[in-house]
């Protein structure tokens, strides 16, 4: 029997080797790929790539200069220029809205500005946006869908009475969504996602946020009024500050929040500035600031939470085999 | 037998036999399962496991299972624990799955992550015991997919 002999190193069953393999950093595993013929097969396989995802699945989407859409995934350090947009674009004379999400049904990523569509590589039309004034330029993802917010009548409270669009991925049909009651008063909004929930941050602009978060109680969707921070005391000076939300939670209960200015721009930086991203601890309702390096305060206004990935967003047809091989388990042998 | 303690015994593979307080025992979820579905007589066997892994096992489980002990006596205890042979890690590795202890299961395969992350494929396959059954051109070609990795 060899299990005396105390040198020999046992052979892993698949199952441990991704349980090991999926808390390796991503720059480990990109390495590991070239181990043998197994850990390829595994670390490419769709089970795997799964462990690995977050909300946006690692791949973000930007536009440059409008029109040109870039789809990227900076973990693995791949890009794709999406097919030239302009002409169904230029069409319409309204700006265009963006919003970028996963189609789980369909296992597929869609931009919305009209729908693009990775798997098949082109542009389709969906039904007219029903609302053009839209707040955001950039939707937001969450569990499926797209939402945006839009202008209400009134020019100098804009926010109000306004309405909460949504486009569902899967079937592509717009919604609207039922607002909580935010109270009296000039207020903003801005979306995030709390947890795993669509959530609203309702500002004030003078003193707290309040934090909505959307639960859906069957096919009812109903708000709750999760918390409210208050600003903090040493970050109030002379110019507004707005509150714009990553809004990610930790598992440790905690949220991590940015407070910018909209007049940022005309003061200069002081080195000894203090970051404006920090995380929120509701259960003693305190701040603590968060060391950002390589980063220039000024003109920044957009946020958002990133979790790497595997995805590629080159290859609709490497994404097609691996979902074909969902059928069967990846095998894994070590010898 | 007392009414309060009941102990179980444990076979390894290689006929060592181990009395274990029950209590401790069902720490795993494998023992834990069996002793709640009444399949226990008197032995219960572990085939997968050899009597110098199960004495580390029983080791953890045991100290896990002192009463008063603090959360900081408990982490140095594991920082030394995991500190072992990478043939020895891996036998605990196997155990703890075999006998479907979770926790133990976590932290073995966190060591095992920390040992590797840095390391090269070539380094890789022989902490693993794998043969490479890549043809040089075709590991060349994976590697060139991801050079900036190997930077």
């Amino acid at each position: 029997m060899k299990h005396s002999v105390l040198m020999t190193i046992p052979v892993f069953p698949a199952e441990i080797i991704t349980e090991i393999l999926s808390r390796v950093p991503l720059k480990s595993l990109l390495k590991f790929r070239s181990v043998s013929k197994s850990w390829l097969a595994l670390i490419s396989g769709p089970e795997f790539i799964n462990t690995h995802l977050s909300s946006v699945n690692g791949l973000i989407c930007f536009a440059i200069e409008e029109y040109e859409l870039v789809l990227w995934n900076p973990s693995i350090k791949k890009y794709k220029k999406l097919p030239d947009s302009k002409p169904t674009l230029m069409k319409k004379d309204c700006w265009p809205l963006y919003g970028f999400g996963y189609d789980e049904f369909h296992d597929d990523y869609k931009v919305v500005v009209k729908i693009y569509n990775l798997q098949s590589d082109s542009w389709k039309c969906v039904d007219e946006c029903p609302i053009k004034k839209l707040l955001n330029i950039s939707g937001k993802f969450v569990n499926g869908k797209l939402y945006w917010i839009t202008h209400g009548p009134d020019f100098f409270n804009m926010y109000k009475d306004g309405n909460i669009i949504s486009i569902s991925l899967a079937d592509e049909k717009w919604g609207k969504v039922e607002q909580p009651s935010y109270g009296i008063g000039h207020f903003s909004l801005s979306l995030g996602v709390f947890g795993s929930d669509f959530s609203i941050f309702c500002d004030n602009m003078v003193s707290h946020v309040d934090v909505w978060v959307m639960k859906v109680y069957g096919i009812k969707e109903c708000w709750i009024k999760m918390l409210t921070i208050e600003y903090p005391d040493d970050l109030f000076m002379d110019y507004d500050y707005m509150l714009f939300p990553p809004s990610f939670i930790s598992n440790k209960g905690e949220i991590l929040v940015c407070f910018g200015s909209s007049k940022v721009m005309t003061y200069s930086t002081s080195p000894d500035q203090k970051s404006n991203i920090m995380t929120y601890n509701p259960k003693d309702d305190s701040f603590r600031y968060s060391k950002v390096i390589n980063f220039n305060f000024d003109g920044w206004h957009l946020a958002e939470i990133y979790v790497e990935s595997l995805v590629c967003p080159l290859s609709a047809e490497g994404r097609k085999n691996t979902t074909k091989r969902k059928a069967g388990k990846t095998q894994v042998n070590n010898n | 037998m007392s009414s309060s303690t009941k102990f179980l015994t444990l076979k390894t593979c290689d006929d060592k036999k181990f009395v274990l307080d029950e209590a401790i025992a069902v720490r795993s979820q494998t023992i834990k399962n069996m002793v709640e579905d009444d399949c226990v007589s008197n032995v219960i066997p572990l085939p997968n496991v050899d009597s110098k892994t199960m004495t580390k096992v029983i080791e953890y489980w045991k100290k896990h299972s002192e009463e008063g002990i603090s959360k900081d006596m408990l982490m140095d205890f594991d920082k030394a624990f995991v500190k072992v042979h990478h043939s020895i890690l891996h036998a605990l590795i196997l155990a703890a799955n075999f006998l479907n202890d979770k926790e133990m299961l976590d932290m073995m395969c966190q060591e095992v992550v920390d040992r590797i992350k840095g390391k090269t494929p070539e380094e890789i396959r022989k902490e693993f015991d794998i043969k490479n059954d890549f043809t040089p051109e075709e590991e060349e070609e994976i590697r060139k997919e991801n050079a900036w990795a190997f930077e």
